[in-house]
């Protein structure tokens, strides 16, 4: 992923140009987030406005992600020593992401939120799970018949969100 | 300033646990560290970092844990923290002081300010006004709410 963060420092692209290779390099919407989060770290002295614009697409009201952050924990502490198959996790992510509807990057932000606290992740024992389920939204390109692209960026719920530049 | 007095007081609790070469109990621990630590929120981020970064002999560290849990951070908890504070912040709008509504929190909602300072990140424009709130009431509102002595938390580690 940092290759493809490397690459895209290099380009001068407008907006429209970077969501091109972003699309082209990078399959996940996740990963698309995380590659945006680090550019723009990278870039903030040099002005890209195009790499805002796209991030703000990722931005939800906080009781969103309230609402992410209890599904995640209630999630996790159906196995709080892990679930130790991929399959499962991947289905616990459908079911939070096209089951019930939470925006992936409200999960990740939960999850990152709930284990970068560290009390949760020291002993309250579901830190496993949480690491599972990070992985398991950040997951590219097993589509399957079981989880159809849902992570992908151009999964419908977001490849309209993200054309249409919109924010929330 | 707190974040400079959780390092220090990190470092201390490290430096004392690192000599330590016998198991303790927890009330051991808690009876020495209410002597050393000006408040309780220092210590639950000194304990918690001693945790993190596996910072004493196995056995130690495991009284520290258990010590930690006497905090009763869970993840529900700081869910429901970070609801009610958001609630706060929205219902009280930006007329009510900082310190006003760490006092309607912490005293007559009786949430634990460790809890809350734990449940900075879940929402995000929580962050700075939380601290904001927390300096406050250090500065004048409830001025023991942090120390050993404040009654919700007096009995609790001892």
């Amino acid at each position: 992923m940092l290759s493809v963060v490397d690459e895209l420092m290099s380009h001068r692209e407008s907006a429209d140009g970077l969501v091109a290779v972003l699309q082209q390099r990078v399959p996940a919407v996740m990963q698309w987030r995380l590659v945006l989060e680090e550019l723009e770290l990278r870039s903030r002295d040099r002005r890209r406005p195009g790499i805002y614009r796209m991030l703000r697409c990722f931005d939800h009201p906080v009781e969103l992600r309230l609402l992410a952050a209890s599904a995640v924990v209630a999630a996790a502490r159906q196995a709080p020593h892990g679930w130790g198959d991929t399959t499962i996790v991947d289905e616990v992510c459908h079911r939070l992401v096209v089951g019930d509807g939470h925006l992936p990057w409200a999960l990740w932000e939960a999850m990152r939120s709930l284990t970068s606290s560290g009390y949760s992740s020291t002993y309250v024992g579901i830190a496993e799970p949480f690491a599972e389920l990070r992985s398991g939204l950040l997951w590219t390109g097993r589509d399957s018949a079981e989880v159809p692209g849902y992570l992908r960026w151009d999964y419908p719920a977001w490849a309209a969100k993200f054309s249409a530049g919109e924010d929330g | 300033m707190r974040d400079l007095l959780a390092a220090e007081a990190a470092e201390l609790l490290t430096r004392w646990l690192a000599i330590r070469k016998d198991p303790l109990t927890v009330e051991e621990l808690f009876a020495v560290c209410r002597r050393v630590f000006p408040g309780v929120v220092v210590l639950a981020g000194a304990m918690e970092d001693v945790v993190r970064r596996g910072r004493a002999s196995d056995p130690v560290l495991e009284t520290v844990t258990l010590a930690l849990a006497r905090f009763e951070v869970t993840p529900e908890a700081l869910i429901e923290a970070a609801w009610v504070i958001e609630g706060t912040r929205q219902r009280a709008g930006s007329a009510a002081s900082a310190a006003e509504l760490c006092r309607e929190l912490v005293v007559e909602q009786g949430f634990r300010p460790w809890v809350l300072e734990a449940a900075y990140g879940i929402g995000a424009p929580l962050s700075d006004w939380l601290a904001i709130t927390l300096e406050g009431v250090l500065a004048s509102t409830v001025p023991d709410y942090l120390s050993w002595s404040y009654p919700a938390w007096d009995d609790k580690f001892r």
